[in-house]
């Protein structure tokens, strides 16, 4: 497999969202703007290729008793680090993001590819299956947090473009909306590339 | 008969010790790491506070070490019966006191809300209020540090016969409010009570302090 068949797998093919529906939580909890959407995925995709790259490359020396306790360590750190450099750097993003950051650590993609890939294939193919799989995921919370932010707020990315005309609609920027939004995207997907049409 | 030869990743020390290993590192190098941006992070905590305190008394933040060390002078009083210290920051501009900023605390839907809240010298009005932390919803209760809805407590009368007010939540699309009135965010009431309950506990709690302690 070359690393771009690993990339297109990841990102696409096997979306951890829509294929595995891992990293619901957070899919829901930050897309109500596409900015906060964009920064969120950002850092997942940052900790998902470290943190596979750091995984695949001492893999042959992990204990199986233990591999899930270090494959933990090891996100957390990259995360706190991601965490760290925010706050350093981009404290705009930081306070926007303020509790999501951490909420990377438990997103069940970093574990699930730490699993599924790193834990069994090289360290630079980790790290291209980790880009892949943070773009998928950055992929779908961008899509999602279109309609919230357009429909919600008459925006895209902080940019007001719709008038006073258009009645904000709330319930975008709650939860309940980004479950609709998610369920809608999920059939949509299914229903165009997995699922096949008997005639 | 010779005992057959083990090797150490094969015994049971070996996920301990690999543990401890990887553990060392791994804290090592956060440890590294979190001291490196230390000083960025308090220093940008440090001048954002500086601004906010400025702000309160709607003076200039185009230079603000240097405005801060000219008009700000940060003063503290000791609760009665209580170890603990409480810090404020005296304004003064051409020998004339502008008031005194406080810090703040009160709970929000999903964590606290710190905010900075700045009174005239006799404590009867409110001369600004600013948001500096809180975690509420992005784009409903996030919309507490927006000026328009910080900006109606300016001015505001807190005290009245030695009383705090009681203050009234309007619809945000109201025309006409009185003094007594706040007009909340849409969608976000329980985030704009929140602020409205910690701006009149919070100053209750402060002008009870300074009688005891003065």
């Amino acid at each position: 497999m070359t690393k771009i068949d690993i990339f297109r797998e990841a990102a696409f093919k096997e979306n951890s969202v829509w294929r595995q529906v891992l990293g619901i939580c957070s899919a829901l909890a930050v897309t109500n703007f596409m900015r906060n959407s964009l920064i969120m995925g950002l850092g997942v995709m940052f900790s998902l290729a470290l943190s596979g790259f750091t995984i695949s490359l001492i893999r042959n020396h992990t204990p199986r008793s233990v591999r899930m306790m270090v494959q933990t360590l090891i996100i957390a750190s990259w995360v706190i680090i991601v965490d760290l450099f925010l706050k350093a750097y981009i404290p705009d993003a930081s306070k926007q993001l303020g509790p999501y950051v951490g909420l990377i650590i438990t997103n069940c993609i970093l574990m699930g590819r730490a699993e599924a890939f790193a834990a069994k294939n090289t360290p630079l193919d980790s790290m291209v299956d980790g880009i892949g799989a943070g773009f998928g995921y950055t992929f779908v919370l961008l899509i999602i947090s279109l309609f919230r932010e357009v429909l919600g707020f008459g925006s895209v990315f902080g940019f007001t473009f719709l008038g006073d005309w258009w009645p904000r609609w709330s319930i975008m920027a709650m939860a309940p909306s980004a479950f609709f939004m998610l369920s809608i995207l999920f059939w949509y997907i299914h229903q165009k590339y997995y699922i096949q049409v008997k005639k | 008969m010779e005992k057959e030869k083990v090797e150490f990743k094969e015994t049971r020390a070996y996920p301990v010790v690999f543990m401890i290993v990887i553990t060392i590192i791994f804290v090592g190098i956060l440890a590294v790491f979190y001291h490196s941006t230390k000083g960025r992070v308090e220093q940008r905590e440090r001048i954002e506070l500086q601004k906010a305190v400025l702000s309160a008394f709607n003076l200039p933040i185009d230079n603000v070490q240097a405005n801060y060390e000219a008009y700000i002078k940060e003063l503290s009083f000791k609760q009665k019966g209580q170890e603990e210290e409480i810090i404020y920051y005296q304004a003064t501009k051409d020998e004339e006191a502008l008031g005194n900023a406080f810090i703040i605390f009160g709970k929000g839907l999903w964590g606290g809300i710190t905010a900075l809240i700045a009174y005239t010298p006799d404590y009867q009005n409110i001369i600004n209020f600013a948001i500096i932390n809180q975690s509420e919803t992005p784009g409903l209760g996030g919309r507490i540090t927006e000026e328009w809805f910080t900006r109606q407590f300016s001015d505001k009368q807190i005290m009245t016969d030695n009383e705090i007010n009681k203050f009234e939540m309007v619809s945000e699309n109201a025309d006409n409010i009185t003094i007594t009135q706040v007009k909340q965010i849409t969608g976000a009431s329980l985030s704009s009570r929140a602020v409205l309950d910690m701006i009149t506990n919070e100053s209750q709690r402060i002008i009870q302090t300074l009688k005891e302690a003065l």
